[in-house]
């Protein structure tokens, strides 16, 4: 079946061609992918996700959060240092409380046992 | 059982106080994320799908199904206040409700629209009630040859009704059936596609693909538009009751907008979004005064959220008859329920009618808790509102890291959320419609067991398809779906449905 899938995906991506080169109107305005926008942003974000994804079972849960929102607060955000700081540490603790502690989802300790 | 004991018995097992409290929390989570612009119900529920797993089925299903239709009353609020639509449903109720806003009827725009969706919701709940039973008899009799007409038809319909091009979403239905294709064959106990990963044997779950299409990408388009800019309507909200001339004007847009979004809601890739686009399109034709609206028209408040609060009730009718889920959400409900053993579809009734009565009914409760919450508590909400995005967005993107994790407990899951994130951002530029992929994904598995057993029964022979009345009927309308935008465009003309309906400008 994947093959017959691929053999119809093939004629619309055709298709698809053909249409927006014989279509009389301009075709709907795509946004420029890299603009005057903050698309640096996406960029750095998911590879934090990625990075996370990466430490998670390396560092426990606890201090792979702090890092993420520490990250994502200061340089994402752009929060003042206080509240970064305050802020990914009063998460990560309410986090792990509520998913680990009240509803028993399984967090990675880590390496450090924490 | 008669209708009226099956009927006690889903209230007999919605008024538990377990399933009540579930019940709230989910309408209460569903209005918050409706509220909050920047997630919406399919990647809450992808979310909090790992943390049903230690209730009992039927209180997971109830909660899940509250954050649905809880999302549809809270995005009318966003939609009305702050002129962003809290999610895709209410990007039309954005057009006469903020205007309305603007003209200082805030108050009676959040009072129709949380009327509106509760006579709408209540309305869907009793047509579900009345029609799921005997379609789910009548499903009974479907054979695999049947199912798989019945499914390439749902993708024709979801294609045809997709808001841009057909073929994109055709497109996207066929990525959708080769990653459901990745994993184990079912029948050969071949590996493909797996290129010896271990962790793709099992094939990609549905949930971190729809957390991160839906979750993640969202959160990066709006991380690339400039944060925190958003302006609330901050005058003094008074007044939530419409008055009479209010109720005049919006009675039968909310009726005709019950009907039809129930109806829609029943289609593959219909429900809510659909719904409150058509019936904008429907009541701005039947008005009298068409010049009104987009200038804050209450009936185009009141038309389009009554259109996806029945449309959210008409959902289920497809997931609980025939085991085809009619949208992502639906397909995430899927899930949950096969988690828990259950198997959506025509035996669902019969096999376990309390989850099936238990879950319809806790509709019911969950709709007069809704109006309860909206009203009084609108205040609420706008404080809500004011949270500003740089904080938001790391705890929304910290619950998706979280529940991708504790699916399996495998950070595999973690990236390829992360993955499907970039992908979901990626398509949102290059406007391809995410949602026919990920049902294809579901359903594609359904699609190839379908298939392969038909070609068994025939001995090989495709024509099964075609001399099954059922399959034939199914087979014939998608072909004449298909060859509908083909017809249209000889003839030169450029009405598909997509046109006469507003612009999004939104997403």
């Amino acid at each position: 079946m994947p093959v017959w899938v691929a053999v119809i995906l093939a004629l619309l991506s055709g298709v698809s061609w053909i249409e927006t080169r014989t279509r009389k109107l301009p075709p709907v305005q795509v946004q420029s992918t890299v603009g005057e926008r903050q698309w640096s942003n996406v960029i750095w974000t998911a590879a934090s996700l990625l990075a996370y994804g990466f430490l998670i079972e390396i560092l426990g849960f606890i201090l792979s959060t702090m890092f993420l929102l520490l990250f994502l607060f200061r340089f994402m955000g752009r929060q003042k240092w206080w509240v970064v700081f305050s802020g990914s540490v009063l998460v990560t603790l309410i986090s792990h409380a509520i998913f680990k502690l009240a509803l028993k989802v399984q967090l990675p300790a880590g390496l450090f046992n924490i | 059982m008669d209708l009226w004991n099956s009927v006690l018995l889903g209230f007999s097992i919605s008024l538990e106080p377990i399933n009540l409290f579930y019940c709230f929390m989910g309408v209460l989570m569903g209005t918050l994320i409706g509220v909050l612009p920047g997630i919406g119900p399919v990647a809450t529920i992808s979310i909090l799908l790992p943390a049903t797993f230690k209730m009992s089925p039927i209180s997971g299903i109830i909660m899940l199904a509250g954050i649905y239709y809880g999302a549809m009353y809270g995005g009318s609020t966003t939609s009305i206040l702050v002129n962003i639509p809290g999610e895709a449903a209410s990007v039309v109720t954005c057009l006469d409700g903020y205007q309305m806003a603007r003209k200082g009827r805030a108050g009676p725009a959040l009072g129709i629209s949380a009327f509106g969706s509760f006579i709408a919701g209540t309305f869907a709940v009793v047509a579900l009630t009345l029609l799921a039973p005997p379609l789910a008899e009548v499903a009974l009799q479907l054979g695999p040859p049947e199912y798989f007409s019945l499914v390439i038809l749902g993708f024709t319909l979801l294609a045809y009704l997709a808001h841009g091009s057909m073929i994109k979403a055709l497109m996207m239905a066929c990525i959708g059936l080769i990653m459901a294709c990745i994993g184990l064959d079912f029948i050969s106990g071949f590996e493909r596609f797996t290129y010896g990963i271990a962790t793709l044997e099992d094939g990609i779950g549905l949930v971190p693909v729809a957390m991160g299409v839906f979750g993640v990408g969202e959160v990066l388009i709006n991380l690339e538009e400039s944060i925190g800019k958003r302006e609330i309507f901050k005058a003094k909200i008074s007044n939530l009751l419409p008055s009479l001339k209010d109720w005049k004007d919006s009675l039968l847009p909310i009726i005709r907008g019950s009907v039809l979004g129930f109806f829609l809601g029943i289609l593959p890739g219909g429900g809510a979004v659909i719904a409150s686009f058509t019936s904008y399109a429907v009541e701005k034709r039947f008005s009298k005064h068409p010049e009104e609206f987009g200038q804050g028209a209450i009936a185009g408040v009141a038309g389009p959220e009554a259109a996806n609060n029945a449309g959210a009730g008409g959902n289920f009718i497809p997931l609980m008859t025939l085991g085809i889920p009619a949208n992502p959400v639906m397909a995430l409900m899927m899930g949950a329920l096969v988690i828990h053993g259950l198997q959506p579809g025509p035996l669902l009734l019969s096999q376990n009618p309390d989850i099936f009565w238990g879950v319809i009914v806790s509709m019911y409760v969950g709709n007069i808790m809704l109006l309860i919450l909206n009203l009084p508590l609108i205040g609420i909400w706008i404080r809500v509102l004011r949270i500003p995005y740089p904080f938001l967005f790391p705890l929304i993107l910290l619950f998706c890291l979280i529940g991708s994790y504790s699916i399996s407990n495998n950070k595999f899951d973690v990236l390829i959320m992360a993955l499907f994130g970039v992908i979901g951002y990626l398509l949102r530029k290059i406007r391809f419609e995410a949602a026919p992929m990920l049902l294809a994904m579901v359903l594609g598995p359904m699609l190839e067991d379908a298939l392969r057993q038909s070609l068994i029964m025939s001995g090989g022979s495709f024509t099964i398809f075609l001399v099954r009345p059922f399959s034939l009927t199914f087979i014939g309308l998608a072909a004449i779906l298909m060859a509908f935008p083909i017809i249209k465009w000889i003839l030169g003309k450029k009405t598909r449905l997509a046109a006469e309906l507003p612009k999004e400008d939104h997403t």
